[in-house]
């Protein structure tokens, strides 16, 4: 099994881009990870892709852009799972660059929101449960039924469930989730392709926001953006042939184990995940990468994560199951300042998803914005601390996908 | 390497379209059916694995962790915990679009209510429901509160016949 | 480190089947462990094939974690053809994973597929363009075809012919057509000229699963394994941009796969092929792309019998896509079918093909040895 680094980096700027369309957007992010690497599109043997197709109305649109992304000839592998896909595209191409298949390998992940009719992504999103609502109406949902499931569901999915079950086991209060929400949008500030940017923003200002459904307040609610995201991996070969000029940042081990449904299957039934926070698919993964990675103690060893949360209560609760924080206790270090841009451990210095999130790209931007730190290329958002170690995660479906990425400065640990 | 492009500030538009109204999609027989046809009777129906012994509401088909299927099914008690719960600030018109239509002007939620979902687990059972708290103050619901399922007098064969749980009696000392 | 299937399955292909997505899916696994002798928990990985546009959900493997057996387990899921999710997972079991499950469905009677076709077409010009669809660009691709190299449609239609009579002994297949003779396919309905009834693949509902593990394991256990020699994937650019008189893509991943399993002729090497051709006159493009023969002259190998049931280089025994085309299941089907004939001793080496997206932009092809 050989050794994997990224070895270049390139995204656009996140927002509502009505500017350019689906294919104009991914050739930016492709072409300026390639420049960034140093390499030619010569060098490039395969891609890894993926986004959440159902947002964009193009089926499968990496075929509509080959040219425009140099795919021309190269093999061109998609998948698609949910929120985590830019995750699982940073982990395809690992393993097609670890395996030993090739050598040079260009992931990117992407979504166009904006393309979308109605505001917000929501054709795409009704179509995560659109069979399973058809099928409760035709087994007599009344109305009033359907409008109180979606008034949680409409804005945040079954996330809101999951932040009053966060909040009723840890004993936060709804301040630690302004918190961290003001966060967010003040490192977004700093981070020149995020999308909500708000320099001085304090936790009061989220509070001041309209409550949407008692914990979630408007304030803590991501964005639609639209982005793309691209990062260039090569084999250790590959580097030492190619030269890059600029560090690395290696990835030393990744996991990626799937849960149970958290909300309903198919058809309506029962799931048997009573915790909406429990997140046992995320506590395997990050002990998985872990291993792999031969950290043995992820509060000492690790200097940062980019942790993917859309709201604020998520970024609290996997930084316990990532092992940052005991369980319960991960309110404490927001209060502390722990975890802010210039803390002892840094966690979303880039704004994180919830200040952005083209859902594509996003999970491919955690594990971008960590090899940036690693690299030391995060410029406004670069934390002061050197960074050895970073751990990038995404979750995706029902909050049941998730996949742990450990990046470093070395090849590996002693 | 740099793209030539002239800078517009706005792509042209075209249209298209997706329809997601012509799908069709198959449910399994047997098993929302007759969860429905309990709830008429004000009773709860689960299904048993016979594996590990989890009892899933609503009934499920398949169980993950035994990677079986299950043919059990069984009768779950109408009483519950209250793991979590959520409470809507007053609803008034403008606020509540589902699909595009207003649910506060057409009636099918009432001005000035706050509605209280609570995430509830029978007992007995491995699943967890989303019903409303009826019949209680928001102030006065806390987690791990007791609750009893409230079912409709007049059950007319559908989901809504559970219309939610309400406090049962709690331990006091 | 070679890679083996150890163990395979899959459902008999109809349309309006009477299955959910979900018992599709479980039954396609279930039996694919079985045939292999494993458990659940001897599965290190899940790769699973779905597509949002075909089913009908925003992530489609969302709710079939449990029904595919990826409860906490290390999973992903390819969207397109479920050869591509055998590649992922070869390169997961080169990296970390001993053994891995891959599974692909696609229940065509959800949604009509070539609707979907019509989405994958680009939003700016062609999808405007109303009649434009995979069947009419068939059309197009095959009279570009016949025109260039003075193809006739008897020829396609012999290829269509050979594989309908070739689906109609196999029980997997969809359309079974007992009898069929080359009048009926030349008379049956026009859905575009020259893109026929008889000579376009059916789409149909089906799930199919196979069990890949690496060499160690397969000592270890001493399972039963057809090797996967060599392997190569590419894709082409867009339909526009493209020279549609040969499937340029399959001759890249073609001469990749070759290279790594150490073929020079495949003709003389390879003892039979199991390709997805959803029109019939790809089947044509696909042998020249092969290198079975020179481009242009498909149709002499077609008419020289060389690729019937009983020649010196059988393609589609099973019948092919003619027999029925599950979309995204469509590749393993064929994957099945070779393995399933290597292991009753019918040839020692296979070539195994799939396609995806519109006309065979991206095409993937594995060796396989008994």
């Amino acid at each position: 099994m050989r050794r994997v680094a990224i070895i270049g980096c390139g995204q656009t700027k996140h927002g509502r881009r009505t500017d350019i369309n689906q294919a104009e957007m991914v050739s930016e992010a492709v072409w300026k990870a390639i420049e960034d690497a140093g390499i030619g599109i010569e060098d490039v043997e395969a891609f890894a892709v993926g986004n959440m197709q159902g947002f964009g109305g193009i089926a499968h649109p990496e075929m509509i852009f080959s040219d425009y992304i140099g795919a021309f000839g190269k093999p061109v592998q998609r998948v698609a799972t949910g929120g985590t896909v830019g995750g699982s595209v940073a982990q395809l191409a690992y393993y097609q660059v670890a395996s030993g298949m090739f050598d040079v390998v260009v992931a990117v992940a992407w979504e166009k929101h904006s393309d979308s009719a109605e505001p917000g992504a929501t054709t795409g999103l009704l179509h995560v449960a659109f069979a399973n609502l058809s099928y409760m109406f035709k087994k007599g949902l009344d109305m009033r039924s359907f409008a109180i499931m979606g008034l949680a569901g409409a804005a945040a999915g079954i996330s809101a469930y999951q932040a009053a079950q966060y909040m009723a086991k840890s004993g936060c209060r709804i301040d630690h989730y302004d918190m961290v929400a003001a966060k967010a949008r003040r490192n977004a500030a700093k981070n020149k392709y995020a999308h909500l940017k708000w320099p001085d923003c304090r936790p009061e200002d989220i509070a001041k926001t309209e409550m949407l459904i008692w914990p979630m307040r408007f304030g803590h609610v991501c964005p639609a953006s639209d982005g793309a995201s691209a990062i260039v991996l090569a084999s250790e070969d590959a580097i030492k042939r190619l030269k890059p000029e600029k560090p690395v940042a290696w990835i030393l081990g990744i996991a990626a184990y799937a849960d149970e449904e958290a909300d309903q299957g198919e058809s309506y039934q029962g799931t048997g995940v009573l915790d909406y926070s429990a997140q046992i698919g995320c506590i395997l993964s990050a002990k998985k990468a872990y291993e792999r990675a031969k950290i043995s103690d992820p509060r000492k060893e690790v200097d940062m994560a980019e942790i993917y949360a859309p709201f604020p209560h998520q970024e609290l609760m996997f930084s316990e199951k990532l092992g940052f924080f005991d369980e319960g206790t991960a309110w404490k270090a927001v209060e502390e300042g722990i975890t802010e841009i210039d803390g002892d451990f840094p966690i979303c210095p880039s704004g994180g998803v919830n200040a952005t999130n083209a859902i594509g790209s996003s999970g491919l931007q955690r594990v971008l914005e960590c090899a940036l730190q690693i690299m030391k290329k995060a410029e406004n958002h670069q934390v002061p601390k050197d960074v050895e170690v970073a751990v990038a995660h995404a979750w995706g479906g029902q909050v049941q996908f998730n996949t742990v990425t450990v990046l470093s400065d070395k090849p590996k640990r002693w | 390497m740099a793209l030539i492009k002239e800078k517009f500030k706005e792509t042209k538009r075209v249209f298209g379209e997706w329809n997601v109204g012509a799908y069709r999609w198959k449910a399994p027989k047997g098993y929302l059916d007759e969860f429905i046809k309990a709830l008429g009777e004000k009773k709860i129906l689960g299904t048993l694995c016979s594996g590990c012994g989890r009892i899933y509401v609503p009934p499920r088909e398949f169980c993950s962790r035994c990677f079986r299927k299950i043919e059990t099914k069984t009768i779950v008690s109408n009483f519950g915990t209250l793991l979590a719960f959520l409470v809507s600030p007053p609803l008034t018109k403008g606020k509540v679009l589902i699909a595009g239509i207003d649910a506060v002007e057409s009636g099918w939620l009432k001005e000035g209510e706050e509605i209280i979902l609570g995430i509830v687990n029978f007992d007995g059972t491995s699943s967890k429901l989303v019903l409303p708290v009826l019949n209680v103050k928001p102030t006065d619901v806390f987690v791990g509160m007791r609750v009893r399922a409230v079912f409709s007098e007049e059950p007319k064969g559908s989901l809504s016949d559970l219309i939610g749980v309400e406090p049962a009696e709690q331990v006091k000392f | 480190m070679k890679i083996g299937i150890v163990g395979f399955y899959a459902l008999p292909q109809t349309y309006d089947v009477e299955m959910t997505r979900e018992e599709s899916v479980f039954a396609a696994a279930k039996g694919a462990l079985k045939d292999a002798g494993l458990e659940r928990e001897d599965i290190d990985t899940v790769v699973s094939a779905s597509s949002d546009f075909y089913d009908g959900r925003t992530i489609s493997s969302s709710m079939l974690i449990g029904a595919s057996g990826a409860y906490l387990k290390d999973e992903s899921k390819a969207e397109e053809d479920g050869l591509f999710a055998v590649l992922y997972a070869i390169q997961r079991l080169r990296t970390y994973h001993r053994t891995a499950l891959v599974v692909a469905h696609t229940h065509s009677w959800t949604f009509n597929p070539h609707k979907v076709s019509t989405f994958m077409l680009d939003p700016l010009f062609d999808r405007q363009n109303e009649l434009l669809n995979d069947v009419t660009l068939a059309a197009l691709q095959a009279n570009a075809y016949m025109h260039s190299y003075r193809v006739s449609e008897e020829d396609i239609a012999l290829a269509a012919l050979k594989n309908l009579e070739n689906a109609s002994r196999n029980p997997l297949a969809f359309r079974r057509i007992v009898g069929i003779t080359l009048d009926e396919i030349l008379d049956s309905e026009i859905y575009s000229t020259p893109i026929r009834e008889l000579t376009m693949a059916p789409c149909c509902d089906g799930a199919a699963a196979v069990v890949l593990a690496r060499e160690d394991v397969i000592e270890d256990l001493s399972l039963d394994a057809v090797w996967i020699e060599g392997v190569g994937a590419a894709t082409d650019s867009y339909i526009r941009d493209r020279d549609l008189l040969e499937m340029n893509s399959l001759g890249i991943a073609a001469k990749k796969a070759y290279e790594m399993s150490g073929i020079n002729n495949p003709l003389d090497e390879i003892d039979f092929a199991e390709v997805n051709e959803r029109f019939a006159y790809q089947e044509l493009m696909i042998y020249e792309a092969l290198k079975l023969c020179q481009k242009g002259r498909g149709k002499y190998l077609i008419r020289s019998g060389i690729t019937e049931r009983d020649g010196d280089f059988p393609v589609n025994i099973s019948g092919g896509s003619m027999g029925g085309d599950s979309i995204i299941a469509n590749g393993l089907y064929r994957l099945i079918e070779a393995a399933k004939l290597i292991k009753r001793g019918f040839g020692e080496k296979a070539l195994v093909h799939s396609q995806w997206g519109l006309l065979a932009q991206k095409n993937i092809v594995f060796v396989l040895r008994g």
